[in-house]
C-alpha cells in the first residue's frame, strides 16, 4: 500500500512538474512549429482581402493572391500579387529571405530589389509592415518568458535578442493552447511604447491550424487593418518556380 | 466621325471585356505647367511669367487577358489631346496616326504597347514575347546606362511631366527568355527595326543653336542587316543580382555628322543614327540594410566620318572645300552607382541617391569633331558629364500625402548647375491622385545643360484617375 502511495505521489509530482516546467521558449517553439515548422502546411495559397480603416473611419480595400512555401530550417518564400484596386493591380511582391525581396511594378515593367531597410515600412499603405507580412518565426529573434496561463491560453513576454534587427523590442503574446498560435500580440517599439496590437483568428483546415483573420491596430496612428483569407488551399506541392521573378511578372487571374 | 468610331470601339472593348473576363483598366490624366518667371529671349523657351507652358489630357486604356493557360496578351492605347511635345515632328516614328484636324482640336491616338506572351514556348522554361513591348534592363533607378533596347522619349522630357522623366518607349521585338534555373536567365531580344527616340520640335537648336536651317536625317533602309539585337545573362550570386549584357544597334538619338554652308550661306545640317555595341554589367544587392545598385556600360561606336563644307575665297572666286574628320574614335564608358535607405524618423524618410557618369544623350567625341562643331560638356548631345541625383521622400496623413525633395547636381567642365524639384502628392482615394511640383534651376546658364533653364522656372499640377 505504501508502495502504491509512493508511486502515485511520484507520478503526480512528475506530471505536475511537467505541467509547470514548460518554459516560455518551449511555447514559442510550438508557435514556430505551427507557423514555419513541421506542423505548418508545406505550402499555402489564398486570396487575401485587406481592409484598411483610417483614424477617421475611411475604408480602403485591397485584394491580393498569396502563395507561401514553408522551407524547414530555411527562410520561407512568399509571393503576393495585387488583384485590386486598379492602381496597384498586378503589382507583385516576392520574399525569398530577410534580405532578398523584389517588387514588381507592372507600369514600368520593372522588378526592383527591395533592401531590408524597408521592412519597417507600411505594406502598401496598411498597418502591416513588410516585416509583419513575412514568416520568419520568433525563436530565432526573441527570448520568451511565460507570464501566466489559464485553461485556454499561455501569456508570454518576448524580448528581442541582442544584435537582432527586428522592429519590435518586446512582444506580449497570448498563445492559444488549442491551436498553439498567437491569438493576440502587443507589439512594442524600441522605446518600449505600445505600437501595435494584433488579434488573430485561426481555423482548422485539413490537419493544420491556420490564421484566417488578423486585425492589426496601430496605436500611434489609431488606424487598423483587417486581413482576411479565403479560398485557402494547403499542401498543393507548390514548386519553386512560383517563387521566382519569372512568376512575379505573370498576370494573375 | 473618327471620334464616334473610337467611342464605339471602346464600348465594344468594354462589352467584350465583361463577356470574356478580359482585364480592362486605364487612366485619365490632366497635366498642366505654368512658367513662374519671365524669359522673353530664352535659349529654349520664350515666355512671360504666368504663361502656361504645357497642357495635356492623357487617357490610357489597357486590355489584358489569356488566350490559353500559357498564352497571354496585353494591349495599351494612349490617347492625347494637345499632344504638343510628342507627335508634332512628322518625320519621327511616333508621328500622327489618327487625328482630328490639328488646327482645331489636336488629338492623337497611339498604340503604346501590344504583345503576346507564350510561356513554355516549344520547350519548358522558354518564354516568347512578340510585339511592341518595353524590355527593361538594369538595376539603377531610371538613370540606367545598360537599358538600351527601348529609346528614351526625348520629346516628352521637355514637358517636365515627372511621369516622362527619362522614360523609354516600347518597341517591336521578339523577346526570348530562357530560364536555366529559377534565378538564372538567358535572354535574346531581336528588335525588328531600328529604334529612334521621339524628338522635340526644333531639337536642332540644342545641337547647333540653329533653329531654322534645313536638316537632312539619314535613316537606314529596313533591311535585315539593319535590325538590332541584345543578349543578356542574369543570375544571383552571393546574394547579389548580377547581369551581363550586350546590345548591338543604332544610337537612338541622331548624331550631327555634317554641316554644309555652300548653299548661299544657308547651312544644311546632316544627321544620322550610327551603330554602336554596348557591353554592360549591372548589379544590385544590400549591405547593412542599405540597398545598392551599379551599372557599367562600355560603348563601342561605329567609326564614322563627319564633314564641314564651306566656300573659301581663292583669288576672286569662291571654291568649296570639304574637311573630313572622325566623329568617334574609341570606345567610352558610362556608369551609375546608387543606394537607398529609410531613416527611422517619424513614418520613415526614404533617401535615394545616384551618381551618374553619362546622361542618355551624351557621347565621347573626337577633339576635331568637338572643335569643328562646337560640342562640349554642358550641352544636350554634348560630351559626357557627371551628375548627382538625389531625393528624399516622406509620407504622412495616413500615407496619403507624400512630400518629395529632389534635385540634380550637374558637374560640367568647371561649371555647376543645380536643378531643384520638390513636389507633393496627395491621394484622395485609391484611384485619384493629385500631384504638384516646381522646377527651379540655379548655376551657370551658359555652360551647363540644366543651367540653360535657369530663367524657365515652372510649376506643374497633375491629376490622375485610375480605373
Amino acid at each position: 500500500m505504501r508502495r502504491i502511495i509512493f508511486i502515485t505521489l511520484i507520478l503526480f509530482l512528475t506530471l505536475n512538474f511537467n505541467v509547470w516546467a514548460i518554459t516560455g521558449n518551449e511555447i514559442l517553439k510550438k508557435v514556430d512549429e505551427r507557423t514555419i515548422g513541421e506542423k505548418a502546411p508545406k505550402d499555402v495559397e489564398a486570396i487575401m482581402t485587406m481592409t484598411i480603416v483610417s483614424a477617421k473611419g475611411t475604408k480602403r480595400i485591397r485584394e491580393l493572391k498569396a502563395w507561401t512555401k514553408n522551407n524547414i530550417d530555411k527562410d520561407d518564400w512568399r509571393v503576393m500579387k495585387f488583384l485590386s484596386p486598379p492602381d496597384v493591380r498586378n503589382v507583385g511582391f516576392l520574399v525569398l529571405s530577410d534580405d532578398q525581396m523584389y517588387l514588381y511594378l507592372p507600369e514600368f515593367h520593372r522588378i526592383r530589389r527591395i533592401a531590408s531597410h524597408n521592412k519597417k515600412e507600411s505594406f502598401m499603405g496598411s498597418d502591416f509592415s513588410y516585416e509583419d507580412m513575412g514568416t520568419s518565426g520568433f525563436t530565432k529573434f526573441y527570448d520568451a518568458k511565460l507570464l501566466n496561463e489559464n485553461d485556454k491560453e499561455w501569456i508570454l513576454e518576448l524580448t528581442r535578442k541582442p544584435n537582432v534587427s527586428k522592429p519590435y523590442s518586446k512582444i506580449k503574446m497570448w498563445v492559444s493552447k488549442q491551436s498553439e498560435l498567437p491569438e493576440k500580440m502587443e507589439l512594442y517599439d524600441n522605446a518600449g511604447n505600445l505600437w501595435k496590437v494584433a488579434e488573430e483568428e485561426a481555423k482548422k483546415i485539413g490537419n493544420y491550424w491556420i490564421p484566417v483573420k488578423i486585425k492589426m491596430k496601430d496605436m500611434k496612428k489609431n488606424s487598423y487593418t483587417v486581413l482576411e483569407m479565403k479560398d485557402i488551399k494547403v499542401d498543393q506541392g507548390l514548386g519553386s518556380r512560383i517563387f521566382t521573378k519569372r512568376f512575379l511578372r505573370r498576370r494573375v487571374k | 466621325m473618327r471620334k464616334i468610331a473610337l467611342v464605339l470601339t471602346l464600348l465594344l472593348i468594354y462589352l467584350l471585356s465583361n463577356a470574356y473576363s478580359i482585364d480592362f483598366s486605364g487612366r485619365v490624366k490632366l497635366f498642366t505647367s505654368l512658367f513662374l518667371s519671365e524669359n522673353l529671349n530664352g535659349k529654349y523657351f520664350s515666355h512671360e511669367s504666368g504663361e502656361f507652358a504645357f497642357k495635356r489630357l492623357e487617357t490610357r486604356l489597357k486590355l489584358a487577358g489569356d488566350v490559353s493557360d500559357n498564352v497571354t496578351y496585353s494591349i495599351r492605347f494612349d490617347a492625347f489631346s494637345r499632344p504638343d511635345a510628342l507627335f508634332t515632328t512628322f518625320s519621327f516614328p511616333e508621328a500622327s496616326i489618327l487625328g482630328s484636324p490639328s488646327n482645331s482640336e489636336p488629338f492623337e491616338l497611339s498604340l503604346y504597347e501590344g504583345y503576346i506572351k507564350i510561356s513554355n514556348f516549344l520547350i519548358k522554361n522558354l518564354d516568347l514575347t512578340i510585339g511592341k513591348q518595353r524590355i527593361q534592363w538594369g538595376t539603377a533607378d531610371k538613370m540606367n546606362v545598360v537599358d538600351n533596347l527601348n529609346p528614351t522619349d526625348f520629346a516628352n522630357f521637355f514637358t517636365f511631366d515627372p511621369d516622362y522623366f527619362a522614360e523609354r518607349r516600347p518597341q517591336n521585338a521578339i523577346n526570348l527568355e530562357f530560364y536555366i534555373s529559377d534565378f538564372t536567365k538567358f535572354q535574346f531580344v531581336w528588335l525588328i527595326s531600328r529604334q529612334y527616340s521621339p524628338l522635340p520640335t526644333g531639337f536642332t537648336y540644342m545641337v547647333t543653336g540653329d533653329f531654322s536651317s534645313p536638316i537632312y536625317i539619314q535613316r537606314e533602309k529596313l533591311l535585315l542587316k539593319n535590325t538590332n539585337y541584345g543578349l543578356r545573362f542574369s543570375t544571383v550570386l552571393l546574394n547579389t543580382d548580377i547581369a551581363l549584357s550586350y546590345y548591338r544597334g543604332n544610337y537612338h538619338l541622331p548624331v550631327l555628322y555634317g554641316i554644309s554652308v555652300l548653299n548661299y550661306g544657308k547651312p544644311y545640317q546632316y544627321y544620322k543614327y550610327p551603330e554602336r555595341s554596348i557591353f554592360g554589367i549591372d548589379l544590385s544587392g544590400e549591405i547593412f540594410s542599405i540597398g545598392w545598385w551599379a551599372e557599367f556600360a562600355f560603348i563601342k561606336p561605329e567609326k564614322i566620318k563627319g564633314f564641314l563644307e564651306r566656300p573659301i575665297l581663292i583669288g576672286n572666286q569662291y571654291q568649296p572645300i570639304k574637311k573630313e574628320f572622325s566623329i568617334f574614335e574609341k570606345g567610352y564608358y558610362k556608369w551609375v552607382i546608387g543606394a537607398d535607405y529609410t531613416l527611422g524618423i517619424g513614418n520613415g524618410v526614404y533617401l535615394n541617391a545616384q551618381y551618374l557618369h553619362g546622361f542618355f544623350d551624351e557621347r565621347d567625341y573626337t577633339e576635331l569633331y568637338e572643335r569643328y562643331f562646337g560640342f562640349k560638356k554642358g550641352m544636350f548631345f554634348g560630351e559626357i558629364e557627371d551628375y548627382l541625383i538625389a531625393r528624399a521622400e516622406y509620407k504622412m496623413l495616413e500615407e496619403n500625402l507624400k512630400i518629395e525633395i529632389g534635385g540634380i547636381l550637374e558637374f560640367a567642365q568647371d561649371q555647376r548647375a543645380f536643378s531643384f524639384n520638390p513636389s507633393i502628392e496627395y491621394r484622395f482615394s485609391d484611384a485619384f491622385i493629385f500631384q504638384a511640383g516646381v522646377f527651379i534651376v540655379s548655376g551657370d546658364e551658359e555652360n551647363t545643360k540644366f543651367g540653360a533653364f535657369k530663367r524657365d522656372k515652372l510649376m506643374y499640377v497633375l491629376f490622375k484617375v485610375d480605373f
